[in-house]
């Protein structure tokens, strides 16, 4: 007695889908940090660039009022480094360097990136919705948004990598 | 076949990015795949500027700046090599924008913002400061350095698996 098509693509679907969960428990928590890191430099590298990290966004608008004497000359006292160029988002530094972090979650096989403490949640806020008549300057996707290609490119070949690890 | 060209407006480098990339389009998407790419090369050439460094294969870039102008851009920036920006105004000028068929086109765009970019690129031939170059002048024989057209190939792929064929 033949078997239907139908069942024999369901079959080997189910197949390919049993072959791959076997292969994704072989996925270590190392791997899915090094996704979360590029992830997280790659970010910091594009804003350091003046350059935003959210596909299509291309360059972040100036500082607003920035020739007229505003800021970020109002605190060139207390950070006589910060100048009106490039718009790096980076004033003391801490909301990149230490602000933007990421955690991985090995049984979700997922990667969070983002901010995780309040301070840099409030000025992650600040910079994605424009406070004090700033331009908006997001440094995460919201919605339907993504990451820059340029990052993405680099995640899309680590998870390759990692994939590639797992088959052999 | 890729052209660069100067006008008083505009200064340009057209492309076909999937001849570049020796690649077939996507069957289907290749609105989407042309967008995607216009975002990744614009996100490259404004990073490669921004480190100082050419996006153009074996394009000269010179990333010292001289003391005098040095003094001048501390003012105004905290990065105190060759990046192209002092005010911001030419590079946020440059694009990359879609073209008919498959083409894309990186420009600098607004005579002022021309003016600026030729003086370092030097299309016109008239220039006399440090050349760094920005966009590729096909008449040099010029175009994107390998990793970016590998970033190109990869995108192309990517659409052809999504495709499913």
């Amino acid at each position: 007695m033949g078997i239907s098509q139908s069942k024999l693509t369901a079959e080997l679907k189910q197949a390919l889908q049993d072959q791959l969960d076997k292969a994704l428990k072989g996925v270590k928590k190392t791997d899915l940090d090094d996704v979360g890191q590029l992830a997280v430099d790659g970010i910091r590298d594009l804003v350091a660039k003046g350059v935003s990290p959210i596909e299509g966004s291309g360059r972040f608008p100036a500082y607003v009022k920035a020739s007229d004497g505003g800021y970020p000359l109002t605190v060139r006292k207390k950070y006589p480094g910060k100048k009106p160029r490039p718009v790096n988002l980076r004033l003391s530094g801490k909301f990149m360097d230490e602000g933007l972090d990421f955690r991985s979650n090995v049984g979700k096989l997922t990667v969070d990136v983002g901010y995780f403490d309040k301070d840099s949640i409030s000025k992650e806020q600040g910079h994605r919705e424009g406070a004090k008549g700033q331009a908006e300057r997001p440094t995460i996707p919201q919605g339907g948004q993504t990451l820059a290609q340029t990052i993405i490119r680099n995640l899309e070949r680590q998870v390759q990598a990692i994939m590639n690890k797992l088959k052999a | 076949m890729a052209k660069s060209g100067l006008t008083k407006d505009k200064i340009y480098y057209e492309f076909d990015p999937f001849k570049l990339a020796g690649v077939k389009p996507p069957k289907g998407s290749i609105q989407e795949a042309k967008e995607a790419i216009a975002n990744y090369v614009k996100e490259q050439v404004l990073s490669y500027i921004g480190q100082g460094e050419s996006p153009v294969e074996g394009g000269d870039w010179k990333k010292k700046i001289s003391p005098e102008y040095a003094k001048r851009k501390k003012e105004l920036s905290s990065s105190l090599f060759a990046n192209m920006e002092l005010t911001g105004e030419m590079l946020d000028a440059l694009d990359v924008v879609l073209k008919q068929g498959k083409k894309l086109s990186l420009q600098i765009t607004g005579k002022d913002q021309v003016a600026k970019a030729d003086g370092h690129n030097n299309f016109s031939g008239k220039s006399e400061l440090p050349e760094r170059d920005s966009i590729p002048n096909t008449k040099k024989g010029q175009t994107f350095k390998d990793d970016i057209i590998a970033g190109i190939r990869d995108i192309i792929e990517g659409f052809e698996e999504d495709s499913g064929d």
